[in-house]
């Protein structure tokens, strides 16, 4: 995680050198570099977390509060349904997901190609802007 | 000292739980709504309607979940077992409709997103209803803990309150629309309003009249003197609401049945405030019990009172920004 986190910041100081130089556009090892890096921050993000969980263990509160204390006075089984829940959740949103972040990266980009934002309408996250109503099929 | 910490707490958690209810509710309407707004145009402007505002909603929800952990641990400890069922679908609902905002524009097969969208609003407001309906009809306690199954949750009246709520999130979701939109959107929004206004009343009639049966105490509050001279003005008001909201839609106001759909949410929530006071956990645990310590209180009083006006000033201009009709292209 920690090594990820060096790399990202060396991929932005790489960049950074890069555009001093007017090269961060034909620069195709750090290109192939970033392209690399993609995933970093979703594996950085679970490596993480996995250090901090299994690294407290045996404590849930570090030398005050042992796991085996604070479990909830649950049935087993809602936690087994509750954990197979969230994996087939997870792997359907985040499935989705990285097939469209795949299908984004196998389409180069074109030279020459101006910013998606020409539209005068406020833009926000979420909205559905009208000339993607039929979705990517019409856009193909 | 002379101002008690645990009454405010649980007026910031009182506060959250309906600033929550309202705003998440007419969104999370849209969303019940979805499958009888027209394909294309006509959904995407409803989506288009509560997308720069449904994820600042759903804040409400992680201070009221993270205040009662955090203020009334005892409460929270005993409540959140005996709704794990509810609450996790209720999650899971969540991440479904959060994720369809953002994928249905993008993908070839839209209607999948659609499904994910309402399917996802309907459980989780159907999983609202029924955690309020868990706690409502009460919860065993063995001592300090919850003390009963993974499926005491479901009984005839939580799957009532689930079905109430649904309706009721239906009602804001529509008159949010005729507010917000024009055209065959909005006379599609109206008429549905009805609907959904004849469901909500007929709900909050169900829920009252069953409310005061589930424990001897919630029936003296609701049904003896003294309780019976602060309770009887609630149905009245109600009523009156319930009439105005008739009034307003036929008359074809556009703001004004939001305002009386909100008006008969607080309305609810006030009776709801006088069956539970002062209990957390109905007749087991009081907001004292439940509290944590008056020092842990007043550190997170501190971060409250920077964080809360912070969040109402943002939304607020959020709101603002995003004001009027939304068109066919988004905001103008």
């Amino acid at each position: 995680m920690v090594s990820i986190g060096l790399a990202m910041a060396g991929l932005g100081a790489w960049s950074l050198l890069a555009r001093a130089r007017g090269r961060l556009y034909d620069w195709s090892w750090l290109h192939r570099a970033a392209v690399l890096l993609g995933p970093s921050g979703f594996v950085a993000v679970i490596a993480g977390w996995m250090t901090t969980e299994v690294g407290r263990q045996p404590f849930t509160v570090y030398h005050l509060l042992r796991t085996a204390q604070s479990v909830s006075p649950l049935h087993a089984p809602a936690v087994a349904a509750s954990l197979i829940a969230f994996v087939v959740v997870y792997f359907l949103v985040f499935g989705a997901g990285t097939l469209f972040i795949v299908r984004l990266m196998s389409h180069a980009p074109k030279p020459g190609e101006t910013g998606a934002e020409d539209q005068a309408v406020t833009r926000t996250g979420g909205i559905t802007p009208v000339h993607q109503t039929h979705g990517l099929a019409a856009a193909e | 000292m002379s101002v008690d910490l645990t009454v405010v707490w649980a007026g910031i958690l009182a506060f959250a739980v309906f600033a929550y209810v309202a705003m998440d509710g007419f969104d999370l309407g849209i969303g019940i709504l979805f499958p009888a707004l027209t394909k294309g145009a006509d959904r995407n402007a409803a989506m288009n309607s509560i997308a720069p505002v449904w994820d600042g909603n759903e804040t409400w929800l992680i201070l009221g979940g993270g205040g009662l952990l955090a203020a009334f641990p005892l409460a929270y400890a005993i409540i959140m077992p005996a709704v794990y069922v509810p609450v996790i679908l209720m999650l899971l609902g969540l991440v479904f409709r959060g994720v369809a905002f953002e994928y249905r524009a993008r993908t070839g097969h839209p209607w999948l997103w659609d499904v994910a969208f309402a399917g996802g609003s309907v459980v989780a407001g159907a999983a609202q209803g029924i955690i309020l309906g868990a706690i409502l009809q009460g919860i065993r306690v063995t001592g300090r803990g919850y003390g009963g199954g993974w499926w005491d949750w479901l009984s005839p009246f939580t799957l009532l309150t689930g079905a109430a709520v649904v309706t009721g999130y239906a009602l804001l979701g529509a008159t949010w629309l005729v507010w917000r939109t024009e055209g065959g959107l909005q006379d599609r929004a109206r008429r549905l309003a009805w609907f959904a206004a004849i469901g909500t009343l007929v709900a909050v009639v169900a829920v009252s009249a069953a409310t005061p049966f589930l424990t001897t105490a919630y029936y003296h509050r609701w049904l003896s003197a003294p309780g019976l001279y602060y309770a009887a003005p609630v149905p009245v008001l109600v009523g009156l609401a319930g009439f105005g909201l008739f009034r307003a839609l036929a008359r074809k106001a556009e703001l004004a049945p939001f305002l009386l759909t909100l008006a008969l949410f607080l309305l609810s929530y006030v009776g709801l405030g006088i069956s539970m006071f002062p209990y957390l956990v109905p007749s087991t645990v009081t907001i004292w019990q439940a509290a944590s310590p008056a020092a842990s209180q007043m550190f997170m009083l501190v971060g409250t009172a920077v964080a809360v006006p912070l969040i109402l000033a943002y939304s607020a201009y959020a709101y603002w920004l995003f004001r009027g009709k939304v068109g066919h292209e988004g905001y103008h």
